[in-house]
């Protein structure tokens, strides 16, 4: 095992020079590349971080989506989302509970890659 | 582009323009302002006996993906600005590869700014600016809308032979068969764009297919010109409505749908002054339909990567903002 820092650390550190460093010194596409670094190196640092809970999280909220029927397939992901695609929540009453469970799952997802995003609610 | 590569281009281009108009002119100051992946765009001065004229000039790199034939999208910029849609006036097409490497038009240069967050600075600065570049939008896109169909090029109709409404739901499904990994979100929207899809327009129109803030030149005195009409298609005029209102061209000014600086109403009472049809449902399902399809042409650009055809650091990261488009379309359908 090697010593800390962990690899979100190391990672976190990437961005930070990246961005407080290589961005001021560059200009041009050469600046803009290295805002899209830090910014890329962001995301990885807190998927590194977060990852587990989020993946975990969104596993259980499948099963809440998928019912009984889902069980414990393999490939969650793939046998809701085929299910969602032929028609499984269709009545107006399934369309706002599996709309609200997918939006926590992609409220997982931007915790990761655009926090913040998901502060709009609509019009 | 380096210096000699500049100083090529301009004595070819000299070259072209001498030929072209008969008289002698020489090209100075050409500069690149964006080069894409499919597209070159570059800015000169133009100096004749009588005049020096500042010429924009988009040119296809030989080697890219065409989505439009340039003639074609030259035709269709012609018929536009017929109808009186702001469009930088085009001089001069050449589809002669060997001139530049790739085909090209020069169309004259607008002042004005067109980076979105510069945009948003200028409006700002100027009370009912962004109510009054909404309104111009709302007209330009009325004024499109009304040039008869069958004058546009043939090769904007879709590829599929659907009629608009089909080829959009088929191409939705046709994206999420290849993402990598499921979507679940994008798979219930596809669900309920199937099952609420409105009928196929009875009339369609051209549509620019990608008016937004980013793709307008604008001023203090208001909308100046509209850009990047490679995308022009034949379709459903509703659609060109709703992606104005993509969150992702607000810069987070949520409270103005519009580009992040014009609300809706204004869009539509614009459009419809200006002899335009509107429809609330059909519009809404353009927005979900367009918030799904741009997702999923992100995932794209980021197989596209890494498969090696377009290897990018920008196109890597593309499929991470994915979730960005599943939570906006999921509070589209509210």
């Amino acid at each position: 095992m090697h010593q800390p820092p962990s690899p979100a650390d190391l990672l976190r550190t990437v961005a930070e020079t990246l961005a407080d460093d290589v961005v001021p010194a560059t200009s041009g596409p050469a600046q803009h590349q290295a805002r899209v670094a830090a910014n890329i190196a962001s995301i990885v640092t807190r998927e590194l971080e977060l990852g587990p809970e989020v993946r975990s999280r969104e596993r259980d909220l499948l099963r809440e989506i998928g019912g009984e029927e889902i069980g414990d397939e393999a490939d969650l992901a793939a046998a809701v989302a085929a299910a969602l695609r032929k028609g499984s929540a269709d009545s107006d009453e399934e369309h706002e509970r599996v709309r609200t469970l997918l939006t926590q799952i992609v409220r997982g997802d931007l915790s990761i890659s655009k926090p913040g995003y998901d502060d709009w609610d609509g019009e | 582009m380096t210096g000699s590569d500049r100083d090529q281009a301009s004595t070819r281009l000299s070259r072209w323009l001498t030929t072209e108009t008969g008289s002698d002119v020489t090209v100075a100051d050409l500069d690149a302002v964006s080069a894409g992946a499919r597209r070159f765009n570059a800015l000169f001065t133009a100096n004749s006996a009588q005049s020096s004229t500042r010429f924009a000039l988009t040119m296809i790199p030989t080697a890219s993906i065409q989505l439009l034939d340039i003639a074609d999208e030259a035709a269709v910029r012609q018929l536009a600005e017929s109808a009186g849609v702001p469009v930088p006036h085009i001089h001069h097409v050449c589809t002669d590869e060997s001139v530049l490497g790739g085909p090209f038009f020069i169309s004259i240069a607008v002042d004005g700014e067109t980076v979105p967050r510069r945009v948003l600075r200028l409006i700002a600065q100027h009370d009912r600016l962004g109510s009054q570049i909404t309104q111009q939008i709302g007209t330009a896109l009325a004024q499109l809308h009304s040039v008869p169909e069958s004058l546009a090029p043939r090769s904007l109709l879709p590829n599929t032979g659907l009629a608009p409404i089909a080829h959009a739901i088929s191409q939705v499904d046709e994206g999420l068969q290849q993402l990598l990994t499921p979507s679940p979100a994008f798979s219930f929207c596809a669900r309920w764009l199937e099952r609420n899809a409105p009928t196929e327009p009875i009339e369609q129109t051209i549509v620019h297919s990608d008016v937004r803030n980013g793709n307008i030149i604008v001023g203090a005195d208001g909308l100046r010109a509209i850009l990047d009409w490679e995308g022009s298609r034949i379709g459903d005029r509703i659609e060109d409505l709703s992606w104005t209102t993509q969150r992702m061209w607000r810069f987070r000014e949520d409270h103005l749908p519009i580009g992040g600086f014009g609300t809706i109403a204004d869009l539509r009472s614009a459009y419809l002054e200006h002899g335009g049809k509107w429809d609330d449902d059909r519009f809404r399902w353009w927005r979900v339909l367009l918030t799904v399809r741009w997702g999923l042409g992100m995932a794209g650009q980021s197989r596209a990567h890494l498969e090696g055809s377009f290897r990018s650091i920008v196109m890597s990261a593309s499929a991470r903002r994915m979730a960005e488009l599943e939570f906006d379309a999921l509070q589209l359908l509210r």
